[in-house]
């Protein structure tokens, strides 16, 4: 099945991803964030917060979102 | 299931106008012809010197060359730079995906705000606490009115609601924000496919948690500016009522300072010493030393002739050895003899 995959860690795109059927969030976590922890991101299924367990359903929108992201100043 | 917001459903009409603007307003991807003609016209001339070895016309040569490949470098950079968002970037949304990404917001942030007359949406966030330093919430500031001749890279402003400045720089009220522009920084292509997208719920997260990330490698001002200063150990940013080094006379965090145990002082641990006899920590003005071997030990461990127990050991094992040995009238005067040094060693220290 597909769903949106919106990864705002680094260039943050936008895209359509096959997984498959009977994913959860910590699964699709895992695979796609290597060596984060989840505690470190905002995890949000169809714009509201999830839980590890929840099973993606076909036409998901899911965003993974850094909670530390380092902002610059001087260039 | 929230109610409908009459408000919201107008607001989002807007953003679709100015997202749809946005995304038509895509700066030309252009090469000069010209300048990759010249390249190809460098590269044979420098086969041609160096097939004749003219070894001063091959320098030349070569350095036009290099200076015409970095030329078209730079094009071809800014042609990618360009290029990319036209590769991944998806159609601007629909006003009724906007509503919902409005709606969503509305359950991220608590304080959510439409202001159709000045074309805005803003979001206020949670006070911004960064290594102790409180410096109060901000309000982030979608402005669709702005439109994209003014601001083309970011049509947002980020102003916080008490303003709190480092000394002699009022228009930085944040690390990484001046004049209400923030510094985006690493989150700066992922703020750009947010809100070219229409995205506005990660677009305002996103900056949102940059606001609580302090990047102490790159800021308008350290933390430091604000209160305070650094810590003399580690480099944390520590208030003015910190640990104080009476030794070293630094500021120190917490982690960076103890506790004397003999007089209670507090120091920082680079000042603190540990006794070679029983491991505990000791501030200089409690280091004894010892009278023969001269090292330094906490005050517990000197025995009242200042004497660490080692040598304490070894004289005793001495003078058990030379009373076993001599006669008994023979060891008075060595007594006398020890007794007059041991007045000496301590005049000396």
């Amino acid at each position: 099945m597909k769903i949106l995959f919106i990864n705002n860690d680094g260039a943050g795109f936008a895209d359509h991803i096959e997984i498959a059927d009977g994913t959860t969030v910590e699964q699709l976590f895992r695979k796609r964030v290597n060596e984060g922890n989840p505690a470190d991101y905002l995890i949000r299924v169809n714009r509201q917060p999830a839980s590890s367990d929840q099973v993606l359903q076909p036409g998901d929108r899911v965003s993974f979102t850094p909670t530390k992201i380092e902002g610059a100043g001087r260039t | 299931m929230p109610s409908f917001d009459p408000q919201f459903w107008r607001a989002a009409g807007h953003l679709e106008q100015f997202l749809k603007t946005r995304a038509g307003d895509s700066h030309p991807v252009t090469l000069e012809r010209r300048s990759f003609l010249q390249l190809q016209v460098f590269t044979a001339r420098l086969a041609s010197v160096e097939q004749l070895d003219w070894q001063l016309s091959v320098q030349l040569v070569a350095q036009q060359l290099h200076a015409q490949l970095k030329a078209c470098e730079s094009q071809i950079a800014n042609a990618l730079e360009r290029l990319t968002p036209r590769i991944f970037s998806p159609e601007a949304p629909d006003a009724a995906e906007i509503y919902e990404e409005l709606i969503a917001l509305q359950q991220e942030f608590e304080d959510c705000e439409v202001n159709l007359r000045r074309g805005t949406l803003s979001v206020v966030t949670e006070p911004v606490v960064l290594e102790d330093i409180d410096l109060g919430p901000f309000r982030i500031v979608l402005n669709w009115k702005a439109g994209p001749e003014l601001v083309p890279s970011s049509p947002y402003t980020v102003e916080a609601i008490s303003p709190r400045c480092p000394d002699d720089q009022s228009n930085i009220t944040h690390p990484h924000v001046m004049r209400n522009r923030l510094c985006e920084g690493e989150a700066t292509c992922a703020v750009q496919q947010a809100l070219r997208a229409g995205r506005l719920t990660d677009f305002f997260q996103i900056i949102n948690q940059v606001l609580h990330t302090y990047n102490r490698g790159s800021p308008y001002a350290p933390l430091s500016d604000w209160d305070g200063t650094e810590c003399h150990a580690c480099g944390a940013h520590v208030s003015d009522d910190s640990s104080y080094c009476p030794v070293c006379e630094a500021q120190v965090c917490d982690d960076c300072s103890s506790c004397c145990p003999h007089c209670e002082t507090s120091a920082c641990e680079s000042c603190l010493q540990c006794c070679g006899h029983c491991d505990s920590e000791f501030c200089p003005g409690c280091a004894k030393v010892c009278r023969e071997c001269e090292a330094v030990f906490c005050p517990d461990c000197l025995n009242p002739h200042h004497l660490c127990p080692e040598c304490d050991h070894a004289n005793e094992s001495e003078e058990l050895e030379s009373n076993t040995a001599s006669p008994p009238e023979e060891t008075a005067p060595c007594v006398a003899v020890q007794s007059a040094g041991l007045g000496q060693i301590a005049v000396s220290t």
